[in-house]
């Protein structure tokens, strides 16, 4: 019965993509709701939570995103490594590990409700910490872990709510997966972070017919 | 049996369904990718970030300019990371551009490979090799349309390179495991090395370079 209630959902929904294709719907909302040109930045503090090391990272996360057409948006986003705080270790796994990703990001418009989902190729740049890095006779330390690039892959969904004509709350989640390889080690970068706070948006073109809604 | 139908129906329409996409010469294309490294010399999994601009050079004809850093685990003992710079021409299968539109893929790579032993909290590791080399690669992939100016990309090719070997393995030395690297030293011993790299990328339509806008 489930199985029949999931074919049967996958047909519809297939179909009505591939209507969709076909005659773009047309909606009728208030110019301010339409979201083809639009530009959104904001700054704001995340947290996240590594599953492999079970620490707390907390950055400074900002972004910027141009909104392509009602639906698709590029975006960049740079998460600033503030500081981190494990439970069970004695050092923290990383001395610092800033981020970097832009990608794309599926918009499904309703009203001032904003939902989306997207994803986004990165890199890390970081640096691990070691609770010893000492030669076994004690008389020359090691050199010290490096400063290494590493790729990752993340993929974010959340919420926009369009407050007034220039401002808009926002709630997100984000989860960051790759490995980190410097000259000691490799570790997860495994993380699924949160953010939430105000952002900014203006308009910096103006599409010609304001009030057609278009996939 | 009605499952099976069922769910052959909603394959077929979504592949029938026509794309708001279309195809011009002159097009020009932005996007990000990640790469994952295959059946490498080590047997082991690799990851990477990259980009890449298309330039559509006909309607059936695509060119893709693309560059990539991965990096693979060997064995949590060492690592080797790979730069990739190079170019692949595109044939698409179909006249005109479904919302899946396959293709066939091929070209050449420029690449920069380098291996290192991890050194130990108290030892001094074993110095890196690196080496270039240049590569062929072909394989098939497929476009997924949303919309007019966006597509996902799902490709895998395998490369093939040519250039010295650097040779990474595992051998048990006092009952330890430690990786060895070794490396050709003369120009005159090139040999073929190949991988397979399986591509996921979100393509954005910039504009047109020349052409119909």
């Amino acid at each position: 019965m489930g199985r029949k209630i999931i074919y049967t959902t996958l047909l519809i929904v297939s179909t009505q993509l591939a209507g969709a294709q076909q005659e773009p719907t047309t909606i009728l909302v208030p110019e301010s709701f339409n979201y083809k040109g639009i530009l959104s930045a904001t700054a704001t503090l995340s947290t996240g939570y590594n599953t492999a090391f079970k620490s707390m990272n907390y950055f400074l996360h900002g972004y910027l995103g141009y909104q392509l057409d009602n639906r698709i948006a590029v975006r960049g986003d740079i998460y600033y490594f503030l500081n981190s705080s494990t439970k069970n270790d004695p050092v923290e796994p990383f001395a610092f590990q800033h981020n970097m990703f832009t990608g794309a990001e599926y918009h499904f418009l309703k009203s001032k409700l904003d939902w989306f989902a997207g994803i986004q190729p990165g890199l890390v740049f970081g640096q691990r910490q070691y609770l010893q890095i000492q030669s076994l006779d004690g008389a020359s330390p090691l050199e010290p872990p490096k400063k290494t690039v590493a790729a990752c892959f993340s993929f974010n969904m959340g919420i926009n709510y369009y407050a007034s004509k220039f401002f808009y709350l926002f709630l997100e989640t984000r989860y960051n997966t790759g490995w980190f390889s410097d000259n000691y080690s490799v570790a997860s970068l495994s993380e699924v972070r949160g953010s939430f706070g105000l952002g900014f948006y203006l308009r910096v073109w103006k599409p010609k017919d304001v009030h057609s809604i278009d996939g | 049996m009605v499952k099976k139908i069922a769910l052959s129906v909603a394959l077929f329409t979504t592949l029938c369904a026509q794309a708001q996409y279309t195809r011009t010469a002159g097009s020009f294309e932005l996007g990000m990718r990640n790469t994952v490294s295959l059946f490498g010399n080590n047997n082991t999994a690799g990851f990477g970030t990259g980009g890449q601009f298309r330039i559509m050079l006909g309607k059936q004809l695509n060119t893709e300019w693309f560059a990539d850093y991965i990096q693979t685990d060997l064995y949590a003992k060492g690592k080797r990371t790979d730069a990739h710079i190079g170019w692949s021409v595109m044939f698409y299968l179909l006249n005109e551009p479904k919302k899946l539109d396959p293709y066939i893929i091929a070209g050449h790579c420029f690449d920069y490979t380098r291996v290192n032993v991890y050194r130990t909290l108290t030892e001094p590791g074993q110095e890196y090799k690196s080496r270039w080399s240049s590569a062929a690669q072909a394989g098939i992939g497929c476009h997924y349309y949303i919309g007019q100016r966006f597509n996902l990309s799902l490709s895998t090719q395998y490369m093939l390179h040519l250039g010295n070997d650097i040779h990474a393995e595992l051998e048990s030395e006092n009952g330890t495991e430690v990786l060895h690297v070794e490396q050709t030293d003369t120009n005159n011993k090139l040999t073929f090395e190949g991988h397979m790299l399986t591509t996921l990328s979100l393509n954005f339509r910039i504009g047109q370079l020349w052409g119909e806008r």
